[in-house]
């Protein structure tokens, strides 16, 4: 393919146009249930509490980092989302960094950067402030080191960083735990089984505990070790989880691909019924495409080095293996939505790389590297079509809560009169977030319980819009895109 | 302030006596060691002669200030006839600047923490209750006391106690936990990795389970010390592995037997960072120890190791933090040797360790309750606040000790059914076993000969509104106690 420096510009102006987005995102949208939940338990009501607690909406450096940057530059929407902004950052340079490794400066760089980030779920986790997106961004990050791993020559010091980026990624987010241990040992594998880098096995196996095992666990360790030292007994049960492998990848795959009439909470599984039964077989076909990948590859090569091929075909389906087992042996449920955020990034990578391999056979598989290359174009037609700035789609019902908050001080005056607010399960956490970040001392804190008579609003999402009828209110406001309703006595 | 001058005093005559003596006796015994092992074992060989002679003094019915500094000017005066204050000139590899920075750095402000706790008057439990109890009576009898039983360590507190009572013998035990992290920095660069035996040596020293114990009068830092010069000459080949075999056996047969709680999956977290079921916390980086035994690859390892499982046997019978504390040199050095091989993660951890181990941020993560230091006492312990006052803040009980010694004849003996501060008391004060119980073993108490009966708070209302039908009057209540007389 031909190279040229306009594809290196192009690739570097879409990716800043991307992040550019994604600062107004995170600038101009409402507040989340998760977000306002996140902040009131963990480092709003005492900064102890990072050390001293644990629960699955704490997601520790990330947490953490959200912490310092409200400490710094004040509450907002902004400086909440400020950790995962600058997560969304390190992200995009790992991702023209892959890209870049995978196929030069041609317009398959262009194509590979866009794959790898207009997926409009994975862009939510961009800037929303949970740590989903920064486990991402580190897990790339490593991805990319690990990519390094053959054709470096300090190559100690690659695994000393993937093992780093991997740690960090860990605390930033626990799910990221499978794929990073997939990683862990199929880097492992290569380095111990590199008769070229010298030293017998021993050895080998040592170089991989003092500079990758070793010191992902110890920084691992750093961060996590005191919150999960105070781990809840079953904590993890209800914790964003699908009841099947199915239900896993729909709710990948719904999100992904018709991102604009999904609601996640009005039907979990929101996805073209054409999908529903594809979409699965498509992952059953590819998690078995990757096996079969890296045996072809450790077959064909005979010794093993770190292509890309065997690196994200040997993560993907371990990681794969690691989700399976955790159902089977220990009865854990499936990652759903964006606790299996990751899958969106192995397998897009996984694409690539087969498309890398077909453009790499030469003249002769030409029609199916075009074919192969086409179809990941119209992937990102599909995805980019379906982007959306107004609101997140897991928490859709949010995305009005901010105008919501903003007409009830319009109408409350500039008096000091006590107000009271209703709102229906979960708006109170977004309600309570912005009574505190705009200091509104004259509203009380909002309760979370079941709307009933004697408040001065109402907050109700559309779901409960009965309660208009049966408390006798009078509707003021319906946000559009959220279906939420500002009602009064 | 003059009484800080005594206290000083008498821990500077405590360690100059023991330096002295033990390095003229590795002259005499012509060992051939560097400087700074010289300096460490000497003082350590020379603390055992010094328990030692001061046993023999006390058995004679000596034990007397005047007679122990005799003692000391002709000790003094023999070690340096026989040369023990010339010490050798050879040094082990250096310590790398940066390594070196850091050991200081992070060992001189543990150090002056430490320093305050132990010169302020003596309010741990251990200390109070137990290890000084003992002392103290002996010192009142100036001899041994009868039917009390007595460890190497509490010889070397009647040495400083009969200076300047608790804080002297305080400052005892804060010596050998100055001392030990420079043995084990000197152990690592015997074996030629100085970066391992910085790491070891903070990883020990600043642990909050050995700064507790430290800094006050108990002798599990001052055990753990001995240990692990018995184990540094074994690696000097000076002793023969069944010497070491035996010492530690006999020092694992001798550990205290403290009432223990029962196993649980969750004793990890409790050693090392909640802190209360079992007494101390170790630390949060300690949960890392495990990491210990991939040391077992380098030859250093291989001996640190086994030392390290012995040495925590004791915790088998004893689930308390301090019964792992003279196993910590060991693991500390293992987890360094580990560590310092793996790139940046030796500075990272020691870091993490040093800040989380300092008393103001350990309550960001330990339970409520967790035995720990908490705060410098300088005012304490410059004696600006009196010592009584101090006591009587920060004692529980101190009030009731006092009130004992004004208002109980001479003479008569008293019972406790829990931990009483026995040392600021003149009288015999016997602390009961954690399993008696009134009033079925109120006749067994009485029949004992004792008069008097101190409750402990959590138990006052159970036995003030039954003291009629169990024969008992009520006396006082002060700080927390209860005391009845038996009638």
């Amino acid at each position: 393919m031909s190279e040229s420096k306009w594809f290196r510009r192009l690739t570097i102006a879409f990716l800043l146009l991307l992040f550019a987005v994604n600062i107004y995102r995170a600038w101009t949208q409402a507040i989340t249930t998760d977000e306002a939940f996140s902040f009131a338990n963990f480092p709003a009501v005492r900064p102890i509490n990072l050390f001293h607690s644990y629960g699955t909406s704490y997601h520790v450096l990330h947490t953490m980092l959200v912490f310092l940057s409200v400490q710094i530059f004040g509450l907002s929407e902004f400086t909440l989302r400020l950790p995962s902004v600058l997560a969304c950052a390190l992200y995009f340079a790992a991702v023209y960094c892959i890209s870049r490794f995978l196929f030069g400066v041609t317009p398959m760089l262009l194509l590979s950067a866009a794959v790898l980030t207009l997926n409009p779920l994975l862009l939510d986790h961009m800037s929303v402030a949970r740590g989903y997106g920064m486990g991402l961004a580190f897990f790339s990050c490593a991805f990319y080191q690990a990519l390094l791993y053959k054709e470096s020559p300090r190559k100690d010091r690659i695994l000393f960083r993937v093992a780093i980026f991997q740690a960090l990624s860990v605390a930033a987010n626990l799910t990221f735990l499978f794929p990073s241990l997939a990683l862990t040992i199929v880097l492992a594998a290569i380095v111990i089984g590199d008769r070229s880098s010298g030293g017998s096995i021993a050895q080998r196996t040592w170089r991989v505990v003092d500079n990758l095992a070793g010191p992902w666990l110890v920084t691992a360790f750093l961060f996590l070790a005191l919150p999960l030292s105070h781990i809840p007994p079953r904590s993890f049960s209800g914790y964003m989880e699908a009841g099947s492998a199915r239900a896993m990848v729909d709710s990948l795959l719904g999100p992904s691909l018709h991102y604009r009439d999904c609601d996640l909470n009005e039907s979990p599984a929101c996805i073209y019924p054409i999908l529903y039964g594809i979409g699965f077989r498509a992952a059953q076909i590819l998690s078995v495409a990757c096996v079969a990948a890296i045996v072809i590859l450790l077959w064909k090569r005979r010794e093993i080095d770190a292509s890309p091929g065997l690196l994200v075909a040997g993560t993907l389906s371990l990681t794969i293996v690691f989700v399976l087992l955790g159902s089977a042996v220990f009865l854990w449920s499936y990652p759903w939505v964006r606790t299996a955020l990751f899958f969106l990034f192995l397998v897009p990578v996984c694409l690539l790389v087969a498309g890398r391999w077909l453009w790499s056979l030469g003249p002769r598989a030409r029609p199916a590297a075009w074919l192969w290359s086409a179809g990941l174009f119209a992937l990102v037609v599909i995805t980019a079509l379906e982007f959306d700035t107004r609101y997140y789609i897991e928490w859709r019902f949010d995305a009005g809560d901010r105008e919501i908050i903003q007409r009830i001080v319009s109408m409350h005056g500039a008096g000091n009169q006590p107000a009271r607010i209703a709102a229906g399960f979960p708006l109170s956490w977004s309600m309570n977030l912005y009574r505190q970040m705009y200091r509104l001392a004259w509203l009380e804190p909002v309760e979370l319980k079941q709307p009933e008579k004697g408040y001065d609003y109402y907050v109700l999402r559309h779901d409960d819009a009965h309660f208009i009828h049966e408390l006798g209110l009078r509707t003021v406001y319906v946000h559009q895109l959220s279906g939420a309703i500002l009602a009064t006595p | 302030m003059t009484q800080v001058l005594y206290i000083l005093f008498a821990a500077g005559l405590t360690y100059a006596v023991s330096l002295l003596m033990g390095n003229a006796l590795l002259r005499a015994v012509r060992v051939k060691l560097a400087r700074s092992e010289g300096l460490f074992l000497g003082f350590v060989l020379g603390a055992a002669c010094l328990s030692a002679i001061v046993y023999g003094l006390a058995a004679a019915g000596l034990a007397r200030k005047g007679v122990f500094l005799g003692a000391s000017v002709l000790l003094i005066a023999a070690a340096v006839l026989a040369g023990g204050h010339r010490f050798s000139t050879e040094r082990l590899p250096a310590v790398p600047k940066p390594w070196m920075i850091a050991f200081c750095a992070i060992y001189g402000l543990f150090a002056v923490f430490y320093l305050s706790v132990a010169l302020a008057p003596e309010v741990s439990l251990d200390g109070t209750t137990h290890y000084l109890a003992t002392v103290a009576r002996d010192a009142q009898a100036h001899g041994l006391a009868g039917g009390m039983a007595r460890d190497g360590v509490s010889m070397l507190f009647l040495f400083a106690f009969a200076f300047q009572k608790h804080s002297a013998a305080a400052m005892v035990e804060l010596l050998f936990l100055l001392v030990c992290p420079w043995g084990m920095l000197s152990y690592g660069r015997r074996i030629g990795n100085p970066a391992a035996g910085v790491t070891g040596a903070l990883l020990f020293f600043v642990s909050p389970i050995v700064g507790k114990t430290g800094s006050s009068a108990s002798v599990d830092v001052a055990i753990a010390c001995l240990l692990f010069a018995i184990f540094y000459l074994y690696e000097l080949r000076l002793l023969a592995p069944i010497v070491i075999l035996l010492a530690f056996a006999g020092w694992a047969m001798v550990a205290h037997p403290w009432p223990s709680a029962p196993w649980s999956a969750d004793i990890p977290f409790d050693l090392t960072i909640r802190g209360v079921r079992l007494h101390g916390l170790l630390g949060p980086m300690l949960l890392l120890s495990p990491l210990a035994l991939l040391a077992l690859r380098y030859p250093a390892g291989r001996r640190l190791v086994p030392a390290a499982l012995v040495a925590a046997l004791p915790f088998l019978v004893s689930h308390e933090t301090t019964s792992l504390i003279p196993c910590l040199p060991f693991v500390a050095l293992a987890m360094a040797l580990v560590l310092t091989a793996w790139r940046a993660m030796a500075p990272v951890v020691l870091l993490a360790h040093s800040i989380l181990s300092w008393p103001a941020f350990i309550p960001l993560y330990c339970d409520e309750g967790a035995w720990r230091l908490t705060n410098m006492e300088w005012r304490a312990a410059l004696r600006i606040e009196p010592e009584d006052n101090f006591l009587r803040r920060s004692l529980p009980g101190y009030d009731m000790a006092r009130y004992i010694d004004m208002q109980v004849p001479q003479g008569e003996a008293i019972f406790s059914l829990g931990p009483f501060p026995r040392s600021y008391v003149k009288h015999e004060v016997v602390n009961g076993p954690d399993s008696i119980a009134l009033p079925r073993d109120l006749p067994q108490i009485r029949n004992s000969g004792n008069r008097w009966l101190l409750i402990p708070a959590v138990d006052v209302f159970h036995v003030y509104l039954n003291r009629q039908e169990w024969g008992l009057t009520f006396v006082a209540a002060l700080g927390g106690y209860q005391l009845y007389r038996i009638d």
